[in-house]
């Protein structure tokens, strides 16, 4: 007769507790790291946003000064002549 | 069944190999013919002869014109009605460029609805097969966003105080300069101008250092003397690296077989402008070669109510462009990516 720990009954019930604690602890270890990261995005997600945001804001067109002005219309113009594009 | 008998009943004789043959080369043969000669309707014959078709800057005199007679013939027939195809060239000593006031746009859009019925762009279905493509894109954007600082003119790179010279952009790493485009594209008011809004259009810039042209892997978008960047739809494979290369988003793409009713189609059309195009190629703005190399204004410039679209010759001293970007107070669209845009905006 077979040993009781032997059993195939007592394989199964090892196996199955095995696997239930398994997935268990892979759950909620995932729950956790998920979470953190989350909190973490979140805050970099949101300091980047900020940042961006007030660059944004900070933004400006900026008008051509008279010496831009004419460097454009001789490099231009030089383009033309010279076909240097 | 010995083996040798089997082996014999497997294998095909002379006489039904050769029937076999015959039937396949005869088949094949009939194919040929009709791919060849079987239509003869315009789009089938133009089609076929576009698939042979160079490069349109590789192109003799003598090919440009049998490539514009077979349009012609396709389209007057497909459109009912008699459709010109120009192929003039760039008008030497003309480099053309565009100054648009946006302290005088009112955001109508009358200009996107004229460039779409002028240059043939595709129109809504009511089946929802097609959508409008529209070149010129006007943003409404909040007052306030806007102004010009010219305490950071001298902060940027690459001139600093005292060096003239170059092409100043403005702005540093802690504040860059550029522009907001964080408006509304698909604003609906019920009456414009709004109160609290101003207006920016955006349309190909026509850039002197076009970065579309420096991806088009086939060399299907360049450059012409006068200065607009133009499309040869027959060469353009719609791998649309010129959209994303594009910082103004300028280039649109036919994902569909356009939808251009006959009763709308402008006959008066450009080899590299407005013609009809087809599906799976980009197109854009061109200044209207249709009409610009004809010494029109664009359509765009036309149409607008209030006067806020000025076209003209860059290398013209007296030209209505020039007169504005001496006189006026003028900036370009992210002018830090060194495109150098054709395409100037400017206020009083």
């Amino acid at each position: 007769m077979t040993e009781k720990k032997d059993s195939r009954r007592s394989f199964l019930k090892k196996a199955a507790i095995g696997t239930v604690s398994v997935v268990g602890t892979a759950a909620v270890a995932k729950k956790v790291v998920d979470a953190a990261a989350r909190q973490d995005a979140g805050g970099s997600d949101s300091h980047y946003l900020g940042s961006g945001d007030r660059s944004l804001a900070g933004r400006e067109y900026v008008e051509m000064s008279q010496a831009e002005k004419s460097s454009q219309i001789r490099m231009l113009t030089d383009n033309y002549k010279y076909d240097t594009v | 069944m010995s083996t040798k008998d089997r082996n014999k009943s497997d294998k095909k004789t002379r006489r039904e190999f050769l029937k076999d043959s015959g039937v396949t080369g005869a088949a094949a043969f009939a194919g040929a013919a009709a791919l060849l000669t079987g239509s003869d309707d315009a789009e089938a014959s133009a089609t076929w002869a576009e698939h042979f078709q160079k490069n349109y800057r590789l192109m003799s005199d003598e090919e440009k014109k049998e490539a514009v007679a077979r349009l012609e013939t396709r389209y007057s027939e497909e459109y009912g009605k008699k459709v010109t195809v120009g192929i003039e060239p760039a008008i030497p000593g003309v480099l053309f460029g565009y100054a648009l006031n946006i302290q005088k746009c009112i955001g109508c859009r009358r200009c996107v609805h004229a460039c779409v019925k002028e240059n043939n762009q595709s129109r809504h279905d009511e089946n929802g097969k097609a959508t409008e493509i529209q070149w010129i894109r006007v943003i409404r954007m909040e007052k306030g966003n806007f102004g010009f600082d010219k305490a950071n003119m001298d902060k940027g790179y690459p001139g600093a105080k005292g060096e003239e010279y170059g092409i100043q952009v403005g702005g540093n790493a802690y504040s860059p300069v550029g522009t907001v485009l964080e408006g509304q594209h698909y604003y609906q008011p019920k009456k414009v101008p709004e109160k609290d809004a101003f207006y920016f259009p955006i349309q190909c810039h026509q850039c002197e250092k076009p970065p579309c042209v420096k991806v088009c892997p086939v060399r299907t978008t360049y450059r012409d003397p006068d200065g607009v960047v133009v499309i040869d739809y027959n060469w353009c494979i719609g791998c649309r690296m010129c959209m994303g290369a594009c910082p103004y988003w300028a280039r649109r793409f036919n994902w569909g077989k356009p939808n251009l009713p006959k009763a709308d189609m402008n006959p008066d059309t450009h080899y590299m402008g407005n013609r009809p195009r087809m599906k799976g190629v980009v197109e854009k703005c061109h200044f209207c070669l249709q009409r610009s190399r004809k010494g029109r204004y664009t359509s765009c410039v036309e149409v607008c109510p209030v006067g806020a679209r000025k076209f003209g010759n860059l290398l013209d001293p007296n030209s209505e462009v020039r007169k504005i970007l001496d006189r006026k107070r003028v900036f370009r669209l992210k002018a830090e990516l060194n495109t150098y845009p054709k395409f100037f905006y400017f206020v009083d």
